[in-house]
């Protein structure tokens, strides 16, 4: 019968080389044959030893054993391990073997016990590099979905604060966590997002740049709908403003939907300074976005159809340095635009002591010798630089890389057309933002309300509303206490 | 589906890519012709008839000699003629839109410049702060010539013609728009700085005077500074108390002027009104305009009193021997009397007579006062 | 989360999306239109004009409190039987699809001098209609939101060309009342093409968010779009007196020519580029309201429509539009247009009125 039980258990656990199974007797005098089941390298060995079989087998008086029952009077008298239960059902009881509980059945038991005994090497917690700010914590979110949920229950004592566990995965069986506030998230946004997710049919989900392109509503536009995260405190954020987080065990990576267009362009650090220093950021980063995208393509319609328009004084030097250049202006632009890409990934892919040497090399020797050779004119040379620096400004990487993508196209609109294929892209592209959806949500709407946070930061304390973008039940952010100290001091 | 849906759109993109390229006539920046400078000139033919002339200034980009200046002489029966007749000499395509400067030849201004205005009005890339100048001289030679410093002539002038605001009430409308804006309204005139050679370099002479499109005559420049004075608004210049070579007091100020017009019958009356405003920059007369308000007083009143003399002795010249509206009075008569009535406004105001006050004030006299 | 709300038009979408039925590239060439009859005093002609719009938004707005979910096709469909409803339907289209092709025709000529004289008129054409189609082909949310964004620009734009009051003269202007309160009143009725757009309102209020807010946007949009018209034809008689405005073409770009910035050339062409996304939202909402009329008339699907009226527009103003054609319409076809308007829908306003009357009597009853 319990060999028959363990046979099933292995079975369905799938590999024999790391589930463990130890035969033992509970007692002292050895009257309860008993087994113990678990996945060898999910559990802390120190747990099992400690708590599980040494009271087991050494503490338990036999003489004292009740006839029935044996299972409930050994879990209350006996196993230490604080996550402890009994489960009857034998499919429960092996789901929760996978995720590094131990499970300890006899032909005496009426059920299994269940011990939490999850153990392992994780990698603690760390500042996320790509996300590091200078003020603001310093934490990170890790590969451990607990560890994740544990972080964020420190942060936030709501009891509104939700986690609701899913899997997803057929073979891989992911634990992925919706997380939101109750009362403040739309409940026809959380049955959306949840639909969404059971309805995901695939074998293996690895990370949540992954399961996010299975989740956005436009897979094929430029722009990306979903901002991934390693930071609590920006999840944690974006959570209080209506969003629903989801959380993928394995990711380090965390997100919220819906993402909109500016929230790509916010960065931490923004609400952690002084509000003109935010501003000014923030104007920075609309004229970066705007020249990595034009200024190319204004460059080149300038150099090719509008001369008149070039003051006198900035033509003559480009002219002259021209001069003896043998591509044309547009395969020169896209050529420098290309090594800068490949500048840029190789920089990226490359672990770090080498990555100076390709700088050194793409960098300085490229660049000067690209002049020297007259392959380039120094004048393309100082406005795709001046580009591939805009594009730093821009906070989130991945819109970064899509702003990047878009100027190509710019470019080639702007040879074919000149400026009316400027102007002809940017309607198209601000067509296209206007029209896309996310999750229901308008992807990209200017509120009157939320300009306080989007091209704009106001001081924080006015901001007293949550942004009107994210739909929410719960409009008010913070009081209007301020009003009440200006006066008192005033 | 995706794969198929991209495949489509990128073939479609190239196609209509190619579609656009094709018999696309553009030509990059370095195979065009830039020209800082364009003179316009007529020229009498053997059988009677005219020539334009038409000479532009053309940078020659050389990879290490910096750059060099070159001038291609345009010739024909008509503006565009001699366009294509200048193509035939060029290596590059000729492109309006960055000049400086445009030069007018005496002969062209007194025949009439309407049929050259008329090819810059239609061009849309026209640069239309181009400065203009009239002059007798020889208008290739002008725009060809070796200024001291190596300067670019084209450059040069329209340098000068826009730091020509500074002591001689100059104003800074001679410019190509300015030009459509006072030739083509009614009550209005042009006048342009008249350029000469003088000792190698380029310099302002006087004004020429236009009536319509056409020259009418130039005066020296002591006559363009008076005109100037009751002519713009808010210009900068000096005026000089001149006693002997020993007792003069120069004085360096904005003027503004207001115009009224008053119509008294048939008959116009117009008032200009000039505040002079400025500083005493030299002065080797009165000390006691330091600290004595009296002195000051008598010292402005003087000073206007010389100003009005100044400026009646040239509306004398205007009203006998110009007999043209230099003042654009006639403007401020139209705005009286209603616009399109077929009045000629050069008449009526050279017939009518016209008041000027001058009123001087002091502000500064600089650090001090040394004799 | 109403996502259904989400989908229509907000106050500030509808009146936005109204100025940019007016404000396009008309734009720099109205003053000429008004400066030939009414002279400098064509400003006051623009004020008058206005009595048009105010009127169809006033005529508009009984219309839809008495009718508050149906539109205009389907309203005329209801009140004068099918055949005659839709003969008046198609004279209420006939004036989107000619707006949409003379506004098309007029913008491709004025990139054709300024921008892209290198490009044929048909490939000219060919890119701002499928440029406008993708935005029309997206739907009214989407243009609306689409024109809010531009016209502030638009507004802007509008506030840096008060720069060039500095160059101008105000005798320019003098003397007022000139030509006679004749040829005063002469001009604006020139200006009735100009002036046409308003006739949308009760062609899109179902798709409106606040429905009693209405007539408050329609008027508020009035007073933009007039303000702009007049600002437009103020400025350039101010700043290039009525003879020189009327020897150019495009008179206002003429304007931004004496706005200097040491970094380009000429700010004309910065409005230029800025000004041609107001123009090609402007065919967008025209092209829009074309589909749309025509969908409802024929019941057919709004995207095919979309995509059969581009070949449609691409003839009509490749072929059919030129310099008489133009001048036709606006001497006759657009007053006829803009009276026929005028008494149609007052027509339907006291049609629907009854209607509703009855309507409550019987529910009364």
């Amino acid at each position: 019968m319990m060999e028959d039980n363990i046979n099933y258990i292995v079975n369905e656990l799938g590999s024999e080389t790391t589930v463990f199974v130890k035969r033992f007797s509970v007692g002292k005098n050895h009257s309860v044959p008993a087994a113990i089941i678990f996945i060898n390298n999910l559990i802390d060995k120190n747990i099992v030893d400690r708590d599980i079989l040494t009271p087991l087998m050494f503490n338990v008086d036999d003489e004292r054993l009740p006839a029935e029952n044996i299972e409930g009077f050994l879990l209350q008298n006996y196993i230490t391990v604080y996550r402890s239960f009994i489960e009857t059902d034998i499919n429960k009881a092996i789901e929760t073997v996978k995720s590094g509980s131990s499970l300890i059945l006899s032909d005496k038991f009426n059920g299994f016990i269940i011990a939490d005994t999850s153990g392992g090497v994780y990698r603690p917690i760390q500042e996320p590099v790509n996300e590091a700010t200078i003020a603001g914590s310093h934490e990170g979110f890790v590969e451990n979905i607990e560890v994740n949920m544990s972080i964020l229950k420190r942060y936030i004592k709501d009891k509104n604060l939700v986690f609701k566990e899913l899997t997803i995965g057929r073979r891989t069986q992911t634990k992925l966590v919706l997380v939101y506030i109750n009362d403040i998230a739309d409940k026809e946004l959380i049955k959306r997002v949840e639909d969404k997710i059971k309805s995901i049919d695939i074998d293996d989900m690895d990370c949540t740049g992954m399961l996010k392109q299975y989740l956005e509503d436009k897979p094929l536009s430029p722009f990306p709908q979903v901002m991934l995260t390693e930071r609590p405190d920006t999840f944690k954020a974006d959570i209080f403003g209506g969003r629903v987080g989801i959380l993928l065990n394995g990711s380090p990576a965390a997100f919220v939907i819906p993402t909109l267009f500016f929230d790509f362009f916010q960065a931490k650090e923004d609400y952690s300074q002084r509000t003109w220093i935010a501003i000014f950021l923030r104007i920075l980063r609309i004229i970066a976005t705007f020249s990595v995208i034009t200024v190319p393509a204004i460059y080149l319609s300038l150099i090719d159809y509008n001369v008149e328009l070039i003051p006198i004084k900035f033509l003559r030097p480009i002219v002259q340095f021209r001069e003896g250049v043998a591509l044309t202006p547009f395969l020169e632009i896209l050529s420098l635009e290309i090594v800068t890409e490949f500048l840029r990934e190789g920089g990226f892919r490359l672990p770090p002591k080498i990555a100076s040497t390709l700088s050194i090399v793409g960098g300085i020797t490229i660049g000067d010798m690209a002049i020297r050779s007259k392959m380039v004119s120094p004048t393309t040379l100082l406005i795709i630089g001046f580009c591939v620096i805009s594009s730093f400004l821009i906070p989130n990487y991945e819109m970064a890389q899509s702003i990047v993508l878009l100027k190509f196209p710019m470019l080639v609109a702007a040879n074919a057309l000149g400026f009316l294929g400027i102007t002809g892209m940017w309607f198209v592209i601000l067509i296209h933002l206007f029209s896309m959806k996310n999750f229901g949500v308008p992807y990209f709407t200017i509120y009157k309300s939320d300009l306080k946070d989007t091209f704009m930061r106001y001081p924080l304390w006015q901001m007293e509303k949550r942004p009107e973008s994210v739909p929410n039940n719960n409009k008010t952010k913070q009081g209007k206490f301020y009003f009440k100290w200006r006066r008192k001091n005033g | 589906m995706f794969n198929k849906k991209t495949l489509y759109l990128l073939i479609f993109t190239l196609l209509m890519y190619i579609f656009f390229k094709t018999n696309n006539a553009f030509v990059p920046i370095e195979n065009i012709d830039i020209a800082p400078g364009a003179a316009v000139d007529i020229e009498e033919r053997s059988d009677g008839n005219i020539n334009y002339v038409l000479p532009i200034s053309v940078y020659q980009f050389r990879e290490n000699e910096g750059i060099l200046l070159k001038i291609q002489l345009g010739e024909g029966k008509t503006i565009g003629e001699s366009r294509q007749d200048r193509q035939m000499l060029q290596n590059k395509k000729f492109l309006l839109g960055l000049e400086q400067v445009f030069i007018v030849g005496e002969r062209i201004a007194k025949m009439g410049i309407n049929p050259w205005v008329e090819i810059l009005f239609a061009n849309p890339n026209l640069n239309d702060t181009a400065y203009m100048t009239v002059t007798n001289e020889d208008v290739t030679k002008l725009l060809g010539m070796d200024i001291e410093g190596g300067a670019n002539p084209s450059e040069y002038i329209s340098e000068m013609l826009k730091s020509s605001k500074e002591y001689n009430f100059f104003s800074d409308n001679y410019k190509v728009m300015d030009m459509f804006i006072r030739v083509g309204s009614e009550g209005r005139n042009l006048v342009l700085p008249y350029t000469k050679i003088v000792d190698g370099n380029p310099k302002i002479t006087g004004m020429a005077i236009f009536k319509g499109d056409k020259m009418v005559d130039k005066i020296s420049i002591e006559d363009t500074r008076a005109m100037n004075m009751m002519r713009e608004n808010d210009v900068r210049g000096l005026m000089t108390i001149y006693k002997n070579e020993k007792e003069t007091i120069d004085f360096y100020g904005t003027s503004k002027r207001k115009v009224k017009c008053e119509k008294v019958g048939d008959k116009y009356k117009f008032y200009i009104n000039i505040d002079y405003t400025g500083d005493i920059i030299s002065n080797t007369i009165n000390r006691e305009i330091r600290d004595n308000p009296k002195a000051i007083k008598e010292f402005e009143d003087e000073m206007a009193k010389q100003a009005e003399k100044e400026c009646y002795d040239f509306i004398d010249k205007m009203k006998n021997e110009l007999k043209t509206d230099c003042l654009e009075l006639g403007m401020y008569a139209v705005a009286k009397t209603g616009r399109h009535t077929g009045i000629d406004w050069n008449e009526v105001v050279v017939n009518s007579e016209i008041e000027v006050k001058v009123k001087v004030k002091v502000d500064k006299q600089g650090r001090g006062l040394f004799t | 989360m109403d996502e259904k709300n989400n989908n229509l038009l907000t106050d500030n979408e509808l009146m936005f999306f109204l100025v940019g039925l007016l404000v396009g590239p008309a734009s720099s060439q109205f003053p000429n239109i008004l400066i030939k009859v009414a002279m400098q005093d064509a400003w006051i002609s623009a004020i008058i004009a206005l009595i048009y719009p105010i009127a169809i938004v006033l005529l508009s707005s009984i219309i839809i409190k008495n009718n508050p979910c149906e539109n205009m096709i389907n309203l005329t469909q209801k009140h004068y039987g099918s055949i005659i409803g839709n003969i008046f339907n198609i004279i209420f289209l006939l004036e989107w699809i000619l707006t949409a092709s003379i506004s098309t025709y007029d913008t491709v000529t004025i990139l054709r001098t300024y921008l892209v004289s290198f490009l044929s008129v048909e490939k000219t054409l060919l890119v701002v209609l499928a440029i406008t189609a993708y935005g029309a082909y997206k739907g009214l949310k989407t243009l609306g939101k689409f024109n809010e964004l531009i016209s502030y620009f638009m507004l802007l734009f509008v506030l840096i060309s008060l720069i060039s009051l500095k160059e101008g003269s105000l005798t320019n202007l003098q003397p007022v009342f000139d030509s006679g309160i004749k040829n005063i009143v002469k001009a604006s009725r020139h200006a009735s093409y100009y002036y046409l757009g308003f006739e949308a309102l009760p062609l899109i209020y179902p798709a409106v968010k606040n429905k009693q807010n209405i007539k408050r946007c329609g008027l508020k949009a009035v007073m933009i779009s007039g303000g702009i018209w007049v600002t437009n034809t103020l400025i350039t008689i101010y700043h290039l007196g009525i003879d020189v405005s009327l020897k150019k073409f495009w008179p206002y770009t003429a304007v931004y020519d004496s706005i200097h910035f040491p970094a380009i050339n000429n700010f004309k062409y910065i409005f230029e580029l800025t000004w041609h996304l107001v123009i090609l939202k402007l065919i967008s909402n025209y092209y829009f309201l074309s589909s749309y009329s025509l969908s409802n008339i024929l019941n057919v699907n709004f995207n095919k429509i979309c995509l059969y009226l581009y070949p449609l527009l691409f003839f009509i103003s490749y072929k059919v539009i030129n310099i008489s054609f133009i001048n036709l319409s606006l001497n006759t076809i657009f007053p006829m247009i803009s009276t026929f308007n005028i008494i149609f829908f007052a027509m339907t306003a006291i049609l629907s009125v009854k209607r509703s009357k009855k309507a409550n009597v019987k529910g009364a009853s």
